[in-house]
């Protein structure tokens, strides 16, 4: 199997995408490339089609038209195949808004449920993995709990550890901290932190600047289903190009305009 | 002086009357299998809006809840055996239609009434699922029937436990109404033995008793089952 890390091509390559709900046109043609290893920070105004396309690329919502391509897997959106959209699915993981837990199993059962349903990993195999993997987000004492025993930071690391757990080449995180109480933010960006600087790929739909400067490699600023700038990350924050962006930069963060 | 009630009657037709015991369990048991099987059919069809099939399951629907019992009771009973005995003619087959039990059509018509029945209660516990952790399975790569068996399936059987619970003790109540079909379940027996004895006031509030202790029984096993269900919302109440 050819590496696609090493090959020099982006990992990631959409072109053209294109997604309408009804009438309402949601992403009008996206064109991205994300590097291996690369963080990508996706910022932008509520209604600027920044979690569809996130969507989109995990075919939860299917594209009408553009296409993608991770590593040598290529998918034509119109016309794309139920194996190939089972295949993009099992190489990328998502990391949702609500955590979207599974609550009638335990938390280490959340974790191994696609190891062993999808992966068609061994049982023992796949408690061990889970078990690590739960370690490794500091969660090993709550591995018998249900999810509704758990805190919203809490639970947001087991739905890190179940997309981990399925050793995916590109992790997709839907404002993953948006629905957390304030004091447990930190905890979630940490175990983000700590995967991010184990080279794995990310994209990032967030509204946590801080994380975004601090973490991500690049940012895309997307509006009305577009991507206005794309830069990297320190571009980006030091000197945004887009009159527009700027706007943004200056509403979120009302102290902005003094780093300038 | 002779007393309200013949004490010595009741305790004596006990055994009588709960012989329809096993009778009246069958009818109920059976028609509730085949009832939950009707009902998941009828809320996949409604749900997923199968073509054709959608129109005649709402006609369907409708007309159980639209109609009373003991008249399907009595379609059934009369109407099968006539089915039969046509296509019998028609495709010659070599069919005894005489020697099919009444209590076949018991199992045919109550299957088919409590369906229509529970396919509501089953719609709305696949529609009560999460749409997120359908997603979330989704996207680790499950197909949609691992995620429909390993996702909604499990939480929906949970939220339906209460509804199918009370539809089996309704149904396990309307089974008496097979008496009407000269089915010898509860009603049937205490019939008979009020018949001979005259005693019809003794004999009904024996078979009300044995109705009710079933009923109290199955009560307790439906709140002790909903409890171990329920196991993974203990955290969530005791907050």
């Amino acid at each position: 199997m050819p590496d696609a890390r090493t090959d020099g091509l982006p990992l990631l390559e959409i072109q053209g995408l294109r997604k309408s709900f009804g009438e309402l046109e949601v992403l009008r043609g996206i064109d991205l490339d994300v590097a291996a290893g690369s963080v990508l920070a996706i910022l932008g105004p509520s209604g600027s089609g920044k979690s569809t396309l996130l969507r989109c690329i995990n075919f939860l919502e299917a594209p009408q038209a553009g296409s993608m391509r991770l590593g040598e897997l290529r998918v034509d959106c119109a016309k794309s195949h139920k194996r190939d959209r089972l295949e993009l699915r099992m190489r990328t993981a998502m990391v949702f808004q609500g955590f979207n837990l599974f609550t009638h199993r335990t938390v280490i059962d959340n974790v191994m449920e696609g190891l062993v349903v999808v992966k068609r990993m061994g049982k023992d195999e796949a408690e061990g993995l889970a078990h690590n993997l739960l370690g490794k987000v500091g969660l090993v004492d709550k591995e018998r709990n249900y999810p509704g025993q758990l805190s919203g930071g809490q639970k947001q690391r087991v739905a890190i550890a179940r997309a981990l757990a399925m050793s995916p080449e590109l992790m997709l995180f839907d404002e993953p901290t948006s629905a957390l109480d304030p004091e447990l933010v930190q905890e979630v960006l940490g175990v983000m932190r700590e995967v991010a600087g184990e080279g794995m790929m990310m994209i990032v739909v967030t509204h946590e600047l801080g994380f975004a400067r601090e973490v991500a490699t690049d940012v895309a600023f997307m509006d009305g289903g577009r991507i206005l700038e794309r830069a990297t990350s320190s571009e980006f924050f030091e000197n945004p190009r887009e009159e527009r962006t700027r706007q943004f930069l200056f509403q979120i963060t009302p102290d902005y305009g003094y780093h300038i | 002086m002779q007393g309200l009630l013949d004490w010595d009657y009741m305790l004596r037709s006990i055994p009588r009357v709960a012989s329809g015991i096993p009778v009246s369990l069958s009818i109920a048991c059976i028609a509730f299998l085949f009832g939950i099987l009707i009902g998941f059919a009828l809320a996949l069809i409604k749900l997923r809006k199968t073509p054709f099939l959608r129109p005649i399951a709402a006609l369907y629907v409708s007309f159980t809840r639209g109609t009373p019992l003991l008249v399907q009771i009595f379609l059934c009973y009369y109407g099968i055996p006539l089915i039969l005995r046509y296509l019998n003619g028609l495709y010659s087959w070599d069919l005894d239609i005489s020697r099919i039990p009444a209590i076949a059509f018991m199992y045919v018509s109550f299957s088919l009434n409590v369906g229509a029945y529970l396919s509501e209660s089953i719609r709305a516990a696949l529609l009560s699922v999460d749409k997120g952790q359908i997603e979330a399975a989704r996207s680790l790569g499950m197909t949609s029937s691992q995620t429909f068996r390993r996702v909604t399936l499990p939480q929906a059987a949970i939220v339906a436990v209460p509804n199918l619970g009370n539809t089996f003790i309704a149904l396990l109540k309307d089974s008496s109404l097979a008496f009407a079909a000269s089915v010898p379940e509860i009603i049937g027996q205490a019939k008979i033995a009020a018949a001979r004895s005259s005693k019809f006031f003794e004999a009904y509030i024996v078979a009300a008793a044995l109705y009710w202790i079933i009923c109290i029984a199955f009560e307790r096993l439906l709140a002790f089952a909903e409890k171990r269900l329920r196991k993974h919302e203990e955290g969530i109440l005791g907050a």
